[in-house]
């Protein structure tokens, strides 16, 4: 019960401590850009996005709107990455944009995109508080103990680093902003409290996901899909590509280059001779303030980049603890079929939750997994796919994942043929059970067993 | 406010008074060369005018800047930006050839150039004498390395203690027409102390001290 | 050239233009360093080496019978059970006449012994071993026939090797375990087993023993365990006084010589200051000069203590030491540090004198 309490806390605590820090960093920016105007404009997206995420409390969301929300994040994560890239790229003297806008239109900008930046976060930290209010029955204490985590957080925040906004805003131009928006949205955008304080696990499945499917989608479309010498060589080398630690690395090195080369830059790059009629040491001053500014917008991204290394390396426990992965329920063949019952006292295959059942067949035990798909029919698979180790899948929301190699398969491509998904089988549904032929099991199972793969490679 | 000013200003040591009050204004871009015997107090009024030491009592003024409201921080930095020093003693690095001593002055202000100080020796005379250590150069190469290093940050006033204490007439009057020339270039103020008649004249003004006074402030035409 | 690039440069010039002087503050360093190494490489090495000797050396807990005469051999099923005991051994004791001697026969297994140097092989069936003062008495040669009176029966025995050990060993004689209990017709029975518990648990232990087997006396062979124990103690603290003597005096050494090198520069810091150095700025120079002393020092210091505790681990125990890579780290860590710390004063100090009474002078 108080663990409910708790999180309400943390949540209050995190986001509180999202908004005072964006506050301070960018006020500090303004004031560095003697813009300091550009703060009303963030306050009225603040006081709006709450103004919205209350609405959110009536509205009574379904599972759909939360999923946008969650999705969002995400995608705020990734619009203020790219948005702090390109600008990391053109203040290392790259130009890409020759504009530069005024008070008047930047005031709108400022405001949706604060909103835009906030809403996402607030809203799904509200929806997630609710729930928890609702399994607790009685809504104000967790309300209560959220908002005090949140104000008292704020409070702090504000009133200890207020003082600090000159020198750090020497510290930070656009670019060294906007990658502090997205590293605080990475590191803090979860909304699931202690089960999802960051996002990196999801940005590392999305990242994977969507490789993956383009990978997935290029092949099916290229390739005559059965063609078994090439499929199965060329599944077997987009296997290595997707195992677990080949893609954290691949995803580090999307994240992480950008801000490398920044700093590359910023320590190499030549200083433009100053222009006009000055003597040399004026020259020379010019130079050094310009060499001691590089260093100091140096700072923050090198922060970030150890920030984002550490966070990512230490984020990456949290996957496993998400990882569902349930005990196969044992069942026997009778008469050439296996039977598996659609609900029995202990479980229902239509809760949307992994399910697996184990046969015995000679020495082996062969792994059936059953999961609903969006779509509401049942996906009944083998345990093992054609490529990798038949160590079966286990589910990580919407997604099955593979355990040897963590490619994330959507539950909705289930019983589709090839590559990362799962073998599907053959089954006859009935209103109260699913039937599969022994047989087929089998038959599969031989091919997984024999390690297709090289037979056919032969 | 004259450009360099000087109030009342006191220095008392533990056993002797070096200077007794001593008031003082210079013009911007003038050359004013500091006589009098030796304890008369014209080395230890000129470290004050360059912060280099502090008075007892009293203020100097440089640019409208008051010496003593600054650090001794703040005062390095203001000495790197406005004021160079050419001494007695060529103090040089022993072991930095003539460019490097030069760069060491560019590397507190700012940043180094090896081009500009390479031809800040060129206007001294001492191109090719870049690569030398002090123990290789002569005397009168000391002290040209010590105007290229004092001028090297554009300053607004140099400060010279006895620049030809050590050196013979031929040396001196070399020295003295390269600062002549640097002068009439670049226009920045010169406090000269000297205790020989020949290099106080080369200046357009001439103050003579004793015994921590200034006792005599006379024009100079040459 | 940039600030970072001229920062090296000056270093450069400054260590390379004054070899004499880098010299000898990175000797002291590197003498420090040496000492320390050496000292923590021996502590180290006799660590490992004792450890392994004292192994060898004996049992630490003894069991005896309490009410009857002998042991039964059930006694190995419980000790081989028990985690923490390394190893055991039985002995058998017995009264026998050698050559109409009346002396001291032990049965051991020559198989759990190390560390004995057996002169000689060891015995074999119908073999027997001589302690050194039997075999001076008897004036008994390798290879000789023994007549071994047990009761009443004689038996006649070759002469396997000798032993000298210092202890009881030496006035007895020794065969082989099985063999003895059939010679004394005592199959089965033991007089003692030595068992050698996991040091750090020895009271533990034998609580348990005792716990176990009433019927028993448990004992510490308290000499042995308490040596085990201690004596490691002992050594690495003579060696940690030895260590922070040196370090101490050798500290001043470097700071003395560290300072005179920061003196001899008072005009060289004067002049940066005149010229608009910065005391940080300045500072960091030399601060960055010891800190290069300090690794010079701090690596050579490695080499050279490397070296000297070989030497002497060669020839106090006529073998070579291992000695743990990090010590490295140690070393380069201490020359650092002891090189920066002692111009940190020196400098600071110099710092504090105005710009016109260093360079004032006539």
């Amino acid at each position: 019960m108080s663990l409910f309490i708790v999180e309400a806390v943390v949540i209050g605590f995190k986001e509180a401590l999202k908004l005072a820090l964006v506050w301070l960093v960018f006020s500090a920016f303004l004031l560095e850009q003697n813009r300091q105007k550009l703060i009303i404009p963030f306050y009225w997206g603040v006081f709006l996005t709450f103004l919205l995420s209350l609405v959110s409390f009536f509205i009574h969301p379904d599972l759909f709107v939360k999923d946008v929300f969650a999705r969002l994040i995400g995608y705020t994560f990734f619009v203020f990455f790219i948005g702090s890239v390109a600008a990391l790229y053109q203040s290392s003297g790259v130009r890409l944009f020759r504009f530069r806008l005024n008070d008047t239109i930047l005031r709108p900008v400022v405001l949706l995109l604060t909103v835009f930046y906030f809403l996402p976060d607030i809203v799904g930290s509200s929806l997630f508080i609710r729930e928890l209010s609702l399994m607790k029955e009685s809504y104000a204490p967790v309300y209560v103990s959220a908002l005090t985590g949140f104000v008292v957080t704020l409070a702090a925040v504000v009133a200890v680093a207020g003082r600090f906004r000159r020198t750090l805003g020497k510290f930070f131009g656009i670019a060294q902003f906007l990658l502090f928006l997205s590293v605080v949205k990475l590191l803090g955008g979860g909304i699931k409290g202690f089960a999802e304080l960051s996002l990196i696990p999801s940005v590392e499945r999305g990242v994977i996901k969507f490789v993956h499917d383009v990978v997935h989608q290029t092949f099916v479309f290229l390739m005559v899909p059965d063609h078994p010498l090439l499929r199965v060589t060329v599944w077997n080398f987009i296997g290595i590509l997707f195992s677990s630690s080949f893609a954290l690395w691949i995803v580090l090195l999307v994240v992480l280059t950008p801000p490398v080369m920044f700093l590359y830059r910023s320590f190499t790059a030549r200083i433009p001779e100053p222009e006009g009629v000055l003597t040399g040491a004026e020259k020379r001053k010019i130079k050094a303030s310009i060499k001691r500014d590089r260093l100091r917008k140096a700072v923050p991204v090198a922060f970030f980049v150890c920030i984002i290394l550490v966070s990512w390396f230490s984020g990456r426990g949290e996957q496993v603890s998400r990882f569902y992965n349930p005990k196969p329920k044992p069942v026997v063949e009778d008469k050439g079929v296996v039977i598996i019952p659609l609900t029995d006292p202990a479980m229902d295959l239509m809760d949307g939750k992994l399910h697996k059942f184990s046969l015995l067949r000679g020495e082996d035990t062969v792994v059936i997994i059953v999961i609903k798909k969006p779509d509401g029919k049942l996906a009944v698979c083998l345990d093992a796919c054609e490529i990798c180790p038949p160590e079966g899948y286990g589910q990580i929301e919407d997604n099955v994942v593979c355990i040897y190699c963590r490619t994330p398969i959507p539950i909705e491509t289930l019983g589709q043929k090839g590559g990362c998904n799962p073998i599907p089988l053959k089954a006859t549904m009935t209103d109260r059970d699913i039937r599969i032929d022994v047989s087929e099991i089998d038959r599969l199972w031989q091919d997984v067993r024999a390690g297709k793969t090289k037979e056919i490679v032969k | 406010m004259e450009f360099i000013s000087v109030k009342d200003v006191v220095k008392e040591y533990e056993t002797a008074v070096a200077l007794r009050g001593v008031d003082m204004d210079v013009e911007k871009g003038r050359w004013v060369s500091i006589v009098g015997p030796s304890g008369s107090g014209k080395s230890t009024l000129l470290n004050i005018i360059g912060g280099l030491d502090s008075p007892t009592k009293g203020s100097v003024f440089i640019d409208g800047v008051d010496l003593g409201s600054l650090s001794e921080d703040a005062m390095a930095r203001f000495r790197r930006e406005n004021i160079g020093f050419v001494f007695q003693q060529s103090h040089l690095v022993p072991y930095l050839t003539s460019v490097e001593n030069v760069m060491l002055a560019q590397y507190f202000h700012s940043i180094t150039d090896e081009a500009e100080a390479v031809e800040a020796l060129n206007r001294v005379g001492l191109g090719h004498r870049l690569h030398h250590r002090p123990s290789q150069l002569s005397g009168g190469e000391q002290q040209r390395v010590c105007i290229a290093r004092a001028l090297i940050n554009s300053p607004k006033i140099l400060l010279a203690d006895e620049p030809t204490g050590n050196l013979d007439r031929e040396n001196t009057r070399l020295i003295l027409e390269l600062l002549k020339k640097l002068h009439s270039e670049e226009h920045f103020t010169i406090i000269l102390v000297t205790h020989d008649p020949f290099v106080s004249k080369w200046a357009e003004r001439l103050l003579t001290m004793e015994d921590g006074r200034i006792i005599k402030d006379e024009p100079l035409y040459c | 050239m940039n600030k970072r690039k001229w920062f090296l440069h000056f270093l450069w010039r400054s260590l390379s233009q004054r070899k004499g002087r880098v010299a000898v503050a990175s000797a002291s360093v590197m003498i420090a360093a040496a000492i320390v190494v050496s000292a923590l490489g021996i502590s180290l090495g006799i660590r490992q080496k004792l450890g392994g000797e004292l192994r060898s050396y004996g049992a630490n807990v003894i069991i005896t019978p309490k009410e009857e005469k002998y042991l039964s051999d059930e006694v190995f099923s419980f000790l081989s059970s028990d985690v923490e005991v390394e190893d055991f051994s039985g002995q058998l004791y017995a009264r026998v006449s050698v050559n109409g001697a009346d002396v001291e026969m032990i049965g051991l297994d020559f198989k759990k012994l190390q560390g004995w140097r057996i002169e000689g092989r060891t015995p074999a069936e119908g073999e027997i071993l001589i302690g050194t003062n039997i075999r001076d008495a008897l004036g008994l040669k390798l290879n000789d026939a023994v007549k071994v009176t047990v009761g009443d029966r004689d038996i006649l025995m070759k002469v396997s090797g000798f032993v000298e050990r210092g202890g009881p060993e030496d006035n007895a004689v020794m065969l082989d375990l099985a063999q003895s209990q059939r010679l004394t017709g005592l199959v089965g029975k033991l007089s003692a087993v030595f068992v050698r518990v996991k040091s750090r648990n020895i009271g533990e232990t034998v609580k348990a023993l005792r716990d176990h087997m009433p019927y028993v006396n448990v004992k510490t062979l308290r000499q042995v365990a308490f040596a085990e124990e201690s004596f490691l103690k002992k050594i690495e603290l003579l060696m940690a006084l030895v260590t922070l003597v040196v370090l101490v005096a050798s500290g001043i050494s470097v700071s003395s010589t560290m300072s005179a090198t920061v003196l001899e520069r008072l005009k060289e810091i004067g002049l940066m200051k005149a010229i608009g150095g910065t005391k940080n700025s300045i500072r960091r120079f030399y601060l960055a000069e010891g800190c290069i002393i300090g690794i010079i020092g701090g690596l050579s210091g490695y080499v050279l203590g490397f070296l000297s505790a070989q030497a002497v681990s060669k020839g106090a125990f006529g073998s070579f030491i291992s000695i743990p890579f990090y010590v490295f780290f140690i070393s380069l860590g201490m020359g650092v540090l002891i090189a920066v710390s002692s111009s940190i004063l020196p400098v600071t100090d110099a710092l504090r004198y105005k710009p016109s009474s260093i360079l004032r002078g006539e």
